[in-house]
């Protein structure tokens, strides 16, 4: 192949990586932004989804297909509430500080590892993608069930964008991440904000779980990539700032595919860690600062 | 309409309200007068339950209010209007307008009438609130409250920072609000301001209830002025 191919495929590559990338990340930056709290366990909510993933694909049996589609349903939902009892049995407990969440959702981390270790057991285990097809271009033929993974996460994200932006509750969360106090003379519940935006958080990086795990099997240790690419991703775009995490998420997952494809993944790695180093250093309020929601 | 009564504070060890009583009629405006940190934001604040008094009882047309959570105390229709205004400044103006018309559902009507008294917002719609210039930011502050179509509005330093023209149509849409009933409780660091338009001074100093009086008994006695303010005139 030649390079404009060769490019294409990095692109494309670099498109689906972003897409989920996004998603995850954004569960990340919606909690820090609304609650001002660091979620260490953010990525053990991507793993839930994944283990509940090959869960529901073996309870269902037969078709892959409704396996995917009652794990894409059922799924996030089920890890949204367990975020909302953690929320009830634990941060409300800390009363939300900045500190001492960061150490409590460190704990939620390991018990949640346990857990999956212990009823699901150590070993990766694959889930079949639900549709098999290849899309053929001139030069290469290309994963079907990928694009369907970046239509799924573009839905998705464009559904956070609307009930963020347009809903009461998108106005509630909104304003609670402005000025939590008025909000709450403004007649908002914001202990209850808390306890759905934790929800709402862990259930997209669940959606991103189930729809990651037929590319790379559900283990119990795989939270951890994509929590430390959300966390370069949220860094770079700014804090608690949607818009930048998108902008980030495309950054990153677009270097991450051409580089992966012209020069080899672990580079990839690298310059990523470095960006964040460098916007850290440049600009420490992400590249698109603070105050935007 | 509000009754406090008898209701301490604390911040942490520190006594800030020492059994503070004080009351607001329907249609009444009661100016709060009292030295910097003599309690006045304080009574505020306790009123819309961002602290918990430790002792006491604060009434709203006889519901308790500390037994309330703090998202609750608006939709009876109490509304704050906070020193620095504290608008959501990432929100465009409409949203701002939007988190008041949602406290109690009021319709499109309370919207409209809110407008005509502030026309300039109407322009600024779409514009983010923290873009806005300080008068502007005022007026919207007021709006916000104005359109959960409140019973009792708490204003804390509504003149600070702004225009004479700016405060003198604040003060209007405010002395306004008494013939629909509104009661007003005003702190005022511009003691003139506050003596144009209340019905009644309440001092306060050191967190109590220092004593009361109408504007006209401060005309002929200036002496509270002097005592609780410090000012002469």
């Amino acid at each position: 192949m030649s390079l404009g191919p060769h490019l294409f495929l990095a692109l494309l590559e670099g498109t689906v990586t972003a897409l989920v990338l996004a998603l995850t990340a954004l569960g990340l930056s919606l909690v820090f932004g609304v609650m001002r709290i660091v979620n260490i366990a953010h990525g053990e909510f991507f793993m839930l989804g994944a283990v509940l993933a090959w869960w529901f694909g073996s309870l269902v049996g037969g078709s892959a297909l409704v396996g995917f589609l009652v794990a894409l349903l059922l799924g996030p939902l089920v890890v949204g509430a367990i975020a909302v009892a953690s929320d009830w049995l634990i941060l409300r407990r800390v009363d939300y500080d900045p500190e001492s969440t960061i150490v409590a959702t460190i704990g939620l981390l390991y018990i949640i590892q346990q857990i999956v270790l212990t009823f699901y057991g150590g070993d990766a285990k694959s889930v079949e993608a639900p549709v098999y097809f290849r899309v053929s271009f001139p030069w290469f033929g290309y994963s079907g069930y990928k694009l369907v993974v970046a239509g799924t996460s573009a839905l998705l994200l464009i559904g956070t964008w609307i009930v963020i932006s347009r809903t009461q509750m998108g106005l509630y969360m909104r304003a609670t991440q402005q000025d939590e106090e008025m909000a709450q003379a403004y007649g908002v519940p914001v202990r209850r904000v808390y306890a759905l935006v934790f929800g709402f958080g862990a259930a997209l990086a669940a959606a991103a779980g189930v729809l990651v795990v037929p590319m790379q099997q559900a283990h119990y240790l795989m939270g951890l990539d994509p929590l430390l690419l959300s966390f370069i991703v949220v860094i770079i775009g700014g804090l608690g700032n949607l818009r930048g995490t998108l902008v980030a998420a495309f950054v990153i997952g677009i270097t991450d595919g051409v580089i992966s494809v012209f020069f080899s993944p672990t580079l990839a790695k690298i310059l990523a860690t470095l960006l964040v180093a460098l916007v850290l250093v440049v600009r420490p309020g992400g590249l698109f600062g603070e105050e935007e929601a | 309409m509000l009754r406090l009564d008898n209701v301490d504070c604390y911040y942490g060890a520190v006594r800030v309200l020492k059994g503070v009583s004080l009351g607001v009629g329907a249609g009444e405006i009661v100016g709060l007068l009292g030295r910097n940190g003599a309690g006045k934001t304080t009574v505020l604040r306790t009123v819309m339950g961002q602290i918990k008094p430790r002792a006491g009882r604060i009434e709203m047309d006889g519901n308790e209010l500390t037994a309330l959570a703090p998202h609750d105390v608006a939709r009876l229709g109490i509304a704050y209007v906070p020193q620095g205004r504290r608008l959501f400044a990432g929100l465009s103006v409409e949203e701002n307008l939007r988190m008041g018309l949602l406290v109690r559902g009021s319709g499109g009507d309370t919207l409209d009438r809110v407008l005509g008294l502030f026309p300039v917002l109407t322009e600024r719609m779409r514009q983010r609130a923290g873009t806005l210039s300080g008068g502007e930011q005022q007026m919207l502050a007021t709006a916000r409250a104005l359109c959960l179509d409140p019973r009792l509005l708490l204003l804390d330093e509504p003149s600070e920072g702004l225009m004479p023209t700016v405060v003198a149509t604040l003060l209007d849409t405010v002395a306004g609000l008494k013939d629909r009933g509104v009661g007003v409780l005003l702190v005022e660091q511009k003691v003139e301001a506050a003596l144009q338009i209340a019905d009644r001074i309440v001092f306060i100093e050191n967190g109590a209830v220092a004593g009361e009086a109408t504007p006209e008994e401060l005309d002929e006695d200036p002496q509270p002025l002097h005592r609780y303010v410090g000012i002469r005139r």
